[in-house]
């Protein structure tokens, strides 16, 4: 699908309305979850992923196969959400980020919906760096070099970003999942 | 051959990217499965990391945006105009530019710079006044019989 969103995105700069609905309705669901992950409230998030298709649609020549549309589209969503936190002032520093306390849960956790709401509810609980590098690696399917252009950081700095989130997601979600389990059997 | 990929290094990695190795930098996953094929305790790693990776592979779409929130996004084209293109020639500007900086480049060593040896120039000056002083030659009569008309209108 890459080749394919750079064709669409080629005919968004044409001007083909049908080119731009269908890139929206390929990537305003994970826009809108990336946003929400980075801003924790879902209305600025909305707004943001409008600014995002905005800027698409209004851009569209500016874009350049160097990156995956995936990519560039994440990136845009990444820095328009980060000019609203450092507007709140609520962007921390990297290497200040600590690791914020996941609220209890309930356990028996049995179907997998649960499991997923349950997994959605510990990344959303996560530092929002962190939240945004699981989200693009994870659930978006970009690889570590993606997601730290999308996030301005260098590899290495993704890579500590999913090892500290990893932990948290680990400690919370593995015994729920041994003890969904147990409950199943 | 990809150079062998050190223990410590594939922890960190295991620690960043889960068992998976399709998550995995592309050019350390082949590294990476030769070191699982001898390593019992890189397989170890992997292991323990499999129920997260599960729990993160199991099918998490994105949730639909609002009904509201499509409909804004898809209302942008009717109501924005997308940006005027003066230039369509996308990144033709940079060899433009570099083309119009020589050619300014040209046209000011030409006004500036002195393109005749100095003797040369003297004697295009000497030309140039004895063409003033002396009589113009036959072709161009009409001319000068102008050119002296009107100065003489000019000193009246």
């Amino acid at each position: 699908m890459p080749d394919d969103d750079a064709a669409l995105v080629l005919r968004v700069g044409e001007g083909d309305v049908g080119a731009y609905r269908e890139l929206v309705r390929r990537y305003a669901p994970k826009l809108s979850r990336f946003a929400e992950r980075l801003l924790r409230d879902a209305s600025e998030a909305e707004d943001v992923v409008q600014e995002t298709f905005l800027r698409l649609w209004q851009r569209a020549r500016d874009y350049t196969p160097d990156a995956r549309v995936t990519t560039w589209l994440h990136r845009i969503t990444h820095n328009l959400a980060v000019d609203r936190l450092r507007a709140r002032g609520r962007l921390k520093p990297l290497p200040d980020e600590e690791d914020m306390p996941i609220s209890a849960r309930q356990p028996s956790l049995i179907d997998e919906k649960r499991r997923v709401v349950a997994l959605n509810d510990a990344i959303a609980a996560l530092p929002e760096r962190q939240a945004a590098a699981v989200t693009l690696v994870h659930l978006h399917g970009l690889s570590g070099k993606e997601a730290a252009e999308v996030l301005g950081v260098g590899a290495e700095a993704v890579e500590s970003l999913l090892a500290r989130a990893r932990r948290t997601l680990k400690a919370e979600l593995v015994p729920e999942r041994s003890a969904s389990a147990r409950g199943a059997s | 051959m990809n150079r062998p990929l050190s223990f410590e290094r594939f922890a960190e990695l295991v620690a960043a990217y889960g068992g998976e190795l399709e998550l995995w930098p592309a050019d350390e996953r082949a590294a990476a499965a030769a070191l699982l094929e001898t390593s019992a305790e890189a397989r170890a790693l992997v292991a323990a990391e499999a129920e997260l990776d599960g729990a993160l592979a199991e099918p998490n779409a994105a949730p639909e945006p609002s009904a509201a929130l499509m409909r804004r996004l898809n209302e942008i084209p009717v109501r924005v105009a997308q940006r005027r293109v003066w230039w369509p020639f996308r990144r033709a500007w940079i060899p433009a530019v570099g083309w119009a900086f020589a050619a300014a480049v040209g046209v000011g060593w030409g006004l500036v710079g002195t393109p005749f040896e100095e003797s040369e120039l003297t004697a295009t000056s000497a030309v140039a006044v004895g063409s003033v002083t002396q009589e113009a030659p036959a072709a161009d009569e009409d001319l000068s019989a102008l050119a002296r008309g009107t100065l003489v209108e000019f000193q009246e």
